[in-house]
């Protein structure tokens, strides 16, 4: 017979957390679902994690042009060759937000919307007209997201990387005319 | 195979930063990583791969000195180290792998060691455009020639993702000798801006002979102007403050330093022997003591060349007699010590006044 699965304290559904709150020098444990109601006004915050941190990698990857496996990248902490960025991108993002390489902390949702730019310096062919403006209107896009889902810390970040560039496009145009 | 080895005029004729002018911000490195398209990286490539990517780019610095990693001895590799402050780790490798050396010295590739270049720029002003533009125009010189590795969302990428994005790195060398001592360092660290970090010259992030290396701490979501912009700022931000302390020392620290001079002093111009850390944190006194006015030079006092003549590579390459030095160089590098503190006829006045 198939087991009956654990029900959330609070509402019923399946869970799959176990909270625990001390009061009074006593532990109380209940179980409950990722998206309990009662959980998150416990917690304060929504508690169906969609941050970066908690997501799980596929540990079976492998470069398909240097043979890295994902436990040597994880243990050197380094990669061998350009596709590695591609084949570990969300393990080497994750470990960059986490080590504190980069000045904002990712979530799920920039990492999975790849249209949102991570890098913001220089590239090859040095950003003049045409691509200049496609990266002003992606930082736009980008600054509107991150104003929509309240993370202001990238915003500011954002903000300041709009003004640098509308400041060498108009220093440009100044020189032009 | 080696080819014929020649170092840089410049590494016989001048001490790495005679051209120094400021004595609280003497100098600022500036680094650039980048591999080439469609390569691995150096580590895993084949020695047929390693000399061809050696060779293309090779070509590229026709007006530089190129010089194979397997044509140095150890000594000379080090001396490269000690004048460029350089932090990468050298393989077991050497084949397909060289440096490439302005005659000036104040700019070295480095191909094939942990990316395919790195590039290193010293300066010596307290200005950092004009050589942010220098390094670029290198960049872009290659660049015309050889594609680089880059994504949209990690830009340049290098070996180290700790190092993708920009791949740039600025470091901003500071002799902070009074904000350390004075234990002003920790309340001035909280006040300094998330992008920026700071560590020593020695490996044990000690910051050896008091100087202090502003660093950005982030490489990627940030750009090459905002990383300028931020060093910058901060290392200006620093020797003001190391100036102002200076320029205010209290009567109890006006005592405590004189004292550290005095026994600096006492123990450069007196060693039998002396270990280089010893050495370079007892300069570091000798030159404050002289900023200070507390010691007077008859003869003009380069800190800096006796920092580098110091170190053991340069030691080992300024002595005639290299087997006496093998077991001995901490007593050649007091001898060394001695024999310069006298020649510059130092006068105490000041420091006992």
């Amino acid at each position: 017979m198939e087991e009956k699965p654990i029900e959330c304290t609070g509402c019923n559904r399946k869970a799959s957390i176990v909270y625990k709150k001390i009061k009074c020098g006593q532990i109380y444990s209940s179980k409950m679902c990722s998206s309990c109601p009662i959980l998150e006004s416990n917690i304060g915050r929504p508690c169906n994690d969609n941050s970066f941190t908690s997501r799980e990698f596929d540990e079976t990857k492998k470069c398909l042009a240097c043979g890295a496996t994902f436990e040597q990248i994880a243990r050197e902490g380094k990669v061998s060759c350009s596709l590695c960025y591609q084949t570990f991108e969300e393990f080497l993002l994750y470990k960059l937000s986490e080590s504190d390489a980069m000045p904002i902390k990712l979530d799920s949702d920039i990492v999975r919307k790849k249209t949102i730019p991570i890098h913001l310096g220089s590239s090859p062919n040095s950003l003049k007209g045409d691509e200049m403006r496609k990266k002003l209107e992606s930082l736009k896009r980008a600054l509107e997201e991150s104003l929509s889902s309240e993370n202001f810390e990238r915003a500011a970040l954002l903000r300041d990387e709009i003004k640098n560039l509308e400041k060498k496009m108009y220093g440009k145009q100044q020189k032009a005319s | 195979m080696a080819n014929s080895k020649k170092l840089p005029n410049s590494f016989t004729s001048k001490m790495p930063w005679s051209d120094a002018k400021h004595p609280i911000w003497p100098a600022t490195l500036f680094q650039l990583r980048r591999n080439l398209e469609n390569r691995l990286f150096p580590e895993k490539l084949s020695l047929t791969d390693a000399t061809a990517v050696l060779e293309e780019i090779k070509n590229l610095f026709s007006n530089y000195l190129t010089i194979p990693l397997d044509s140095l001895t150890p000594d000379e590799k080090e001396l490269f180290f000690e004048r460029f402050l350089l932090t990468e780790q050298f393989e077991k490798l050497e084949e397909a792998r060289a440096f490439i050396v302005s005659e000036a010295s104040n700019f070295l590739g480095i191909i094939n060691l942990e990316d395919h270049l790195h590039l290193h720029l010293t300066s010596f002003e307290n200005e950092f455009q004009t050589p942010f533009n220098m390094l670029q125009t290198i960049e872009k010189t290659v660049a015309k020639h050889l594609r680089f590795s880059y994504s949209s969302r990690f830009g340049y990428l290098t070996k180290d993702p700790f190092f993708c994005g920009t791949g740039f790195v600025v470091q901003a060398i500071l002799h902070l000798p009074t904000l350390l001592h004075l234990e002003k360092f920790s309340q001035i660290i909280e006040t300094l801006p998330r992008d920026i970090t700071l560590k020593g010259l020695s490996a044990d992030e000690t910051y050896l002979a008091d100087f202090v290396i502003v660093q950005n701490k982030y490489t990627l979501g940030v750009t090459e102007e905002s990383i300028l912009d931020s060093v910058y700022n901060t290392a200006l931000i620093l020797s003001e403050k190391e100036l102002e302390t200076r320029n205010n020392l209290k009567k109890e620290d006006i005592a405590y330093f004189k004292n550290k001079i005095a026994r600096g002093y006492g123990l450069l111009k007196q060693s039998y022997a002396i270990e280089t850390s010893e050495a370079l944190n007892q300069l570091s006194m000798l030159h404050l003591g002289i900023s200070l006015g507390l010691l007077e030079s008859e003869k003009p006092f380069n800190y800096f060349d006796l920092f580098f003549s110091s170190a053991r590579a340069h030691l080992k390459k300024c002595s005639k007699n290299k087997k006496d030095l093998k077991d001995n160089l901490c007593k050649k590098r007091a001898e060394f010590l001695r024999n310069q503190i006298s020649s510059l006829d130092i006068s105490l006045k000041n420091l006992y006044n």
